[in-house]
């Protein structure tokens, strides 16, 4: 990041584009020191991502990052703090919140179903990111290709990679418990015994009786899109300006180390963002 | 990122490397795994961790873990570039902003590396770390590395080891270290118990944090302890070693032979998270839908982050923001505000202090006093509020105050009251209501005479904790604040409130002063104002936990009967009073879990200049229950007894239960906690587990178990609560009530109610009105004296206020059903609605429930058994296994109320045993973020975690605070597994004061504290043990 430059010569565009729950995104002029959880928050009609400890603590704020890798033609989905991803960094992405996994307008996903019918959300502000930390964990799992295929009705997922999933994530209400309960109800090697109190089924049902009262969850069903228009040029990091800060995104060391030269020639000062060149 | 490295670390790579190699990764990734959280792992990046390690002393994991294997890092400054060892990059003065890390590479390990090539050489590669969760997401109080080849030629005497690479670091150094002169001490020694011990003398004196860091004594010993750990198997004498390589450093295969095998460190594995519960729960339908498991109102839509919260509500146009100034100084003068410090903060508007309070200055107006909005002329503590800035952004608004500079004058003031004992000696003192402060129970001189043996002056402090997150369980307090501050009639104001992420105390009155501050704001400014208060000065303004000084007298029989117990308690109330008041009878209902006999105590509130204290989730009655179970304990230690039998030998007969509790002891078969006692002990088969833990703590010296059955007894008093039901056109129902909603399931159990109260009307589809049920946020305006949501009873009573708008609904419909009925021979709902409209009846009901005096107060039962392993190397705490009865008396939903028990549990559970509550020395909270502040996270609950409701049909259910307090068996667990640890220290001749076994353990038992019970020197003192036995 840049502060203070006078026009900056750069063949790159200047503008962010990206995609919020499919809905696409084209900024120019955008603070780069404004952070996704801002944006979100206060420019779109997402509010399930909760500004709680703002330091990457707690995981009430997390969404899921897709970058496209146009080398592979693969997409690569990890969980972000929101409150701690500055916008400059998500061009190209699509982003995915809460209400974007499910909500009451196209249907839930059988994630927030069961997270209901297990008792795991009470006040609720922790819930969204739970959500999305475990559908990133559901997801990835799903994409692995050395995985035996599940039962009709399970996931790829283990129980202990369900648990794991939510382990940054704090709840001060539930005990987390019945949490975890609602995430191992997806694992493929989950036994139904050890599924506690829901609204689902009544004690002394047999399993079989028990899968078929969940909200279902089909695995073919869980192809997940990315936007082409993100496809074309997800590979050219943004140089973004507004009036106090700039967003420059160096593809070579050359072009990083002219980058620097030039806080000292024109007294600007500079931040280096954190992201390996090889991610590229 | 972190998380590429650790996938890549761990990747498959056939042939690529050697065995030994791909070891050293696969440790290396499992220890990154333990770095923050994944969601963290996936934008922060190892190189940006050693940049913060290298330019910020960092305390970094993965500076420790890469400083072990020779890594050697190239970085780019200017036009030039340059590699270093990492040792070489930590070591120099914080580089510039401009230096680039370009390149991290870890060198491929073998045995045979760098030396002549042995096959019966084998490389040692460990990481450690203790830090309060063990999956990570919190950093650590030292973390280790240790890289050696071990010769494997049986050698007559030993082992001998060669090419060390001994790192430390996270423990309050400027960077990671090697421990150099340790490395080589070893070169040519054989391995014994004696050269461990000399190594071990050696590393005390290299790992010794900085001035200034927490806990340095027992961070150093942490450094002991996993050296220790990683050479011990090899010095085993029973050991024997297998021919030949083995694969991998793996001591179960590398000792295979071992006939000691259960003592090693990594043997008893248990899962890192939760592996099974149970969930028993009685159900009912004969109030249908009442009684019954309802899904939580609107949980899909909290699911789906649709739920609307206070912040969530779009800012209405030209919105200003506002943000706190508060006070950095106990008591001292303000002289002046200055806003601009430096840079000039943008976006500021206005700055709101006292003299811009119309009405009066007024934070807070409740029961018991009020507090100023902003400090006068004085300050009265730190983090009293002293003004507001407001500016055109939330962020330029935090920025402003961040910013903001006070000036302050001390000159001829008084010292401030900085603790209870100041406050003691000065005479400052709030005062209690006598209706509130409870009676005296028997005649303490007969009780004390009756002893056989008397203890004195013991002394226990309590800390405190507390929860945090924004708007208000109490809108008509607000309300009323709101108004005297503006100067306006109580009609010109209106409060909302929809639903609250959480309260758990911390929103009650402590939240008034943010709607005042943005009221008055706002009529200042002639616009809107808003804020949202910032995690850290929310956990600055809420003050925590009352903070206690106890001395306590008890008096006993040899049997462990308890004959009396006189308390003193201090209590430090703060600056502002709040809600202190009610604190001795919180702490009272609690503390008469027991039957001391006789029992007397003085608990005086101290004023101090100390930040004021709120009333958090059970107040009073968690530190009262840790107060009664020290006091058992003690009684136990002093006599030698099991606490069980302590324990059960006090537990109150009916009898005892009335003489202590005169108005709400109940008949008989109301007092369900002896049947509860014994019922626990054989569903969790407590009898043959505590025999288990003698036989495991036996067979271990490094880890310790310990088991606890401990009851509670909890009081509560129902409050006057107004409700009121509507039946729109369609046949719709509309309930407004003054309890608020913030996770407990208020709306969903008065949903409920009303269902079940309407139907009464027993017309067709009277059964299933549940769905036609809606609960509307409280406003203050449209439905008066709501008073207060607090002390676990505002379900039950806003339940009840409803069930009495609801007869009155249905006496008015009864008539039209019944002439309807004759005429149809059968009335549905909407049919019989529609009707009442026509006929003009009146469908809105308002009623204000009225608690009847002889059974406004009652008590809740119920017992815990909790077994804990204690790790005597690092103090960490797990917990094995937690069974649950609580006596739900007549759930109103018991899929609420097992949510309420499990979840106030696991609080509890950060009360006793997690959440630090540090302060600087004006009683500043420093613990103010989740750095620091750690709850419980899903790696700290009991791995297995088995609850039963129990409907005893008494009462209804108050489940929201009492099962708080159960959570001291887990406390009382880690006392006995301490206890353990102590006796085996003074079997191997460490007779100081570790070795005695009465334990005083601090609320919370945090690692250091744990482990400073055991023993900080308990490896040293094994050494010496085994080195004197030979």
């Amino acid at each position: 990041m840049v502060k203070n430059t006078n026009d900056m010569d750069t063949t790159t565009k200047r503008s962010l584009v990206f995609a919020v729950n499919g809905r696409s995104f084209e900024l120019c002029n955008v603070d780069p020191s404004t952070t996704l959880l801002e944006f979100l928050r206060y420019q779109t009609p997402f509010k399930s991502v909760k500004l709680s400890c703002g330091e990457g603590g707690c995981g009430a704020c997390v969404v899921l990052l897709s970058r496209y890798d146009s080398a592979t033609d693969k997409v690569e989905d990890s969980t972000v703090s929101s409150c701690l991803t500055l916008l400059g960094s998500v061009n190209g992405c699509s982003i995915t919140t809460a209400e974007g996994i499910g909500n009451s307008k196209d249907g839930f996903h059988p994630i927030q179903e069961r997270f209901s019918g297990f008792h795991a959300s009470q006040c609720g502000f922790c819930t969204p990111g739970m959500c999305v930390s475990f559908y990133s964990a559901l997801i990835n799992a799903e994409k692995s290709n050395d995985r035996p295929e599940p039962c009709t009705g399970f996931s790829k997922l283990t129980v202990s990679e369900a648990e794991k999933s939510i382990a940054g994530n704090l709840c001060r209400c539930t005990g987390y418990r019945p949490i975890v309960d609602a995430c191992k109800s997806f694992a493929s090697d989950v036994d139904m015994e050890d599924l506690g109190f829901n609204s689902f089924w009544r004690k002394g049902e047999s399993n079989e009786v028990k899968l078929s009262r969940l909200p279902p969850y089909d695995r073919k069903n869980v192809t997940r899109v990315f936007p082409e228009f993100l496809k074309k040029d997800s590979t050219v990091g943004a140089n973004v300006d507004s009036q106090r800060c700039h967003w420059r995104s160096p593809v070579s060391l050359e072009e990083l180390q002219n980058l620097l030269q030039m806080e000292d020639n024109e007294g600007t000062s500079m931040k280096i963002v954190g992201k390996s060149l090889e991610d590229k | 990122m972190i998380s590429k490295a650790i996938e890549t670390l761990k990747e498959e790579n056939e042939g690529e490397f050697s065995q030994e190699a791909k070891l050293v990764f696969e440790k290396i990734g499992d220890h990154m795994e333990k770095i923050a959280s994944r969601f963290i792992r996936n934008s922060g990046s190892v190189g940006g961790n050693l940049m913060m390690a290298q330019r910020k002393h960092f305390p970094s994991d993965i500076a420790t873990i890469l400083l072990s294997v020779d890594t050697i890092v190239e970085i780019m400054t200017g036009q030039s570039r340059l590699k270093l060892t990492l040792e070489e990059f930590l070591g120099r003065p914080p580089l510039d902003s401009k230096t680039v890390l370009l390149s991290i590479k870890i060198p491929c390990w073998e045995s045979s590396r760098g030396v002549s090539s042995n096959a019966h050489d084998k490389l040692l590669f460990e990481t450690y770390r203790a830090a309060p969760r063990p999956l990570g997401n919190a950093l650590p109080y030292l973390n280790a590395a240790f890289l050696a080849q071990v010769s494997l030629r049986e050698s007559p005497t030993g082992f001998m080891l060669k090419n060390c690479r001994f790192a430390f670091g996270a423990y309050g150094t400027k960077h990671a270290i090697r421990v150099k002169q340790v490395e080589e001490f070893f070169s040519g020694k054989l391995l014994s118990i004696s050269v461990l011990y000399e190594v071990i003398k050696l590393l005390e004196t290299l790992v010794i944090p900085e001035d200034g860091t927490s806990r340095p004594a027992y961070r150093s010993s942490l450094a002991v302890g996993f050296l220790f750990e990683f050479l011990s198997p090899l010095i085993d004498s029973t050991v024997k070693v297998p021919n030949g390589s083995v694969n991998g450093y793996n001591r179960a295969s590398l000792f295979e032979d071992s006939t000691q095998e259960h003592d090693r460190f990594s043997q008893t594995k248990f899962p890192t998270l939760i592996s099974s519960s149970k969930q028993e729960v009685g159900l009912k339908n004969e109030y249908h839908p009442v009684g019954e498991p309802t899904i939580k109102t609107g949980a899909i839509l909290q699911a789906s982050g649709e739920a609307i919260y206070v912040d969530d509500i779009p800012s209405p146009k030209d919105c200003l923001y506002g943000a706190f100034i508060y006070s950095t100084e106990p008591r001292a003068r303000v002289k002046g505000i200055k806003l601009n410090h430096g840079s000039s903060p943008d976006g500021v508007i206005a700055l709101i202090t006292s003299k811009d309070i119309p009405g009066f200055n007024l934070g807070s107006k409740s029961f018991f006093g009020s507090e100023p909005l902003y400090a006068e002329e004085l300050t009265e503590g730190v983090g009293q509020r002293i003004a507001f800035v407001v500016a055109d952004t939330q962020k330029n608004a935090d920025i402003a105050a961040n910013l903001a500079v006070v000036e302050y004058d001390k000159e001829n003031l008084e010292p401030p009251i900085l603790s209870v004992e100041e406050a003691v000696e000065r005479c400052s003192f709030y005062n209690v209501p006598p209706p509130l402060y409870p009676k005296q129970v028997g005649n303490l001189s007969k009780g004390m005479a009756e002893a056989d043996h008397l203890i004195l002056d013991a002394q226990a402090n309590e800390d405190n904790c507390m929860v945090v997150y924004s708007s208000i369980q109490c809108p008509e307090y607000a309300h009323n604040t709101i108004a005297a501050c503006l100067g306006v009639p109580g009609h010109n104001v209106r409060v909302k409130t929809r639903r609250l992420g959480g309260g758990f105390g911390g929103k009650a009155v402590k939240s008034m002063a943010v709607a005042s501050a943005c009221a008055v704001a706002a009529y200042r400014l002639h616009c809107p104002v808003r804020v949202y208060v910032n995690r850290k000065f929310d956990m600055i303004m809420s003050g925590g936990r009352h903070p206690m000084k106890i001395t306590y007298s008890v008096g006993f029989k040899s049997n462990g009967k308890i004959t009396a117990l006189k308390l003193d308690i201090l209590l430090d109330s703060g600056m502002f009073v709040d809600v202190s008041p009610i604190m001795p009878a919180h702490m009272l209902g609690s503390l008469r879990k027991y039957d001391w006999g006789a029992l007397s105590f003085d608990i005086k509130l101290c004023k101090t200049n100390l930040p004021s204290r709120g009333a958090v989730r059970a107040p009073g009655d968690a530190q009262a229950s840790y107060i009664s179970e020290a006091v058992i304990e003690h009684v136990a230690s002093y006599l030698s007894m099991e606490v069980d039998s302590v324990r059960n030998i006090n537990l109150h007969t009916h009898n005892s239960l009335e003489f202590f509790f005169p108005t709400s002891a109940g008949e008989p078969s109301e007092y369900t906690l002896p049947s509860i006692w014994e019922r626990l002990a054989t569903t969790s088969s407590f009898y043959d587990r505590t025999e288990m833990v003698k036989e495991f703590n036996r067979c271990h010296k490094w880890k310790k178990r310990g088991i606890s059955r401990v009851p509670i007894v909890y009081e509560v008093s129902m409050r006057s609560t107004p409700g009121k039901v509507s039946i729109l056109r369609d046949g719709s129902i509309v309930v407004e009530v003054g309890g608020i909603e913030m996770g407990q399931g208020l709306w969903t159990k008065v949903k409920q109610m009303t269902a079940y109260g309407l139907g009464l009307v027993k017309c067709g589809g009277a059964q299933d009105l549940l769905e036609k049920v809606r609960v509307i946020e409280a406003d203050t305006l449209r439905v008066i004296q709501g008073g207060l949501t607090a002390g676990s009873t505002t379900s039950e009573a806003s339940c009840e206020a409803v069930r009495l708008c609801c007869n009155v609904l249905v006496e008015r419909l009864i008539p039209l059903k019944e002439k309807l009925m004759e005429k149809f021979g059968s009335v549905e709902w909407e049919t019989l609605i529609l009707e009442a409209y026509s006929n003009s009846v009146n469908l809105s009901a308002i009623a204000l429930y009225l608690p009847n005096f002889s059974t406004m107060r009652y008590i809740n039962y119920g017992v815990a058994v909790s077994e804990v392993e204690v790790n005597l190397i690092t103090g960490e705490t797990t917990i094995l296994r937690t069974d649950i009865i609580y006596d739900c008396g007549q759930s109103l939903n018991p899929a609420i109320d097992l949510g309420q028990i499990e979840g106030a549990y696991v609080q509890g559970i950060g009360f006793f045993m997690l959440e630090e509550y540090l302060t600087n020395s004006d009683g500043l909270v420093i613990t103010d973020n989740t750095w620091t502040y750690k709850i419980p996270t899903v790696d700290t609950i009991p791995k297995q975690f088995n609850v039963e409701i129990l409907n005893s049909g008494n009462h209804k259910d108050p489940s929201g605070e009492p099962p708080l307090t159960l959570a001291v068996s887990v406390h009382c667990a880690t006392r006995a597994a301490i206890r353990e640890a102590r006796r085996q220290v003074l079997s191997w001749g460490g007779g100081n004061e570790a070795g005695s076994t009465l334990v005083q353990l601090e609320v919370p038992a945090t690692m250091p504290v744990v482990k400073e019970l055991c023993g900080l020197d308990i490896v040293q003192k094994y050494l010496l043990w085994t080195i004197a036995k030979n």
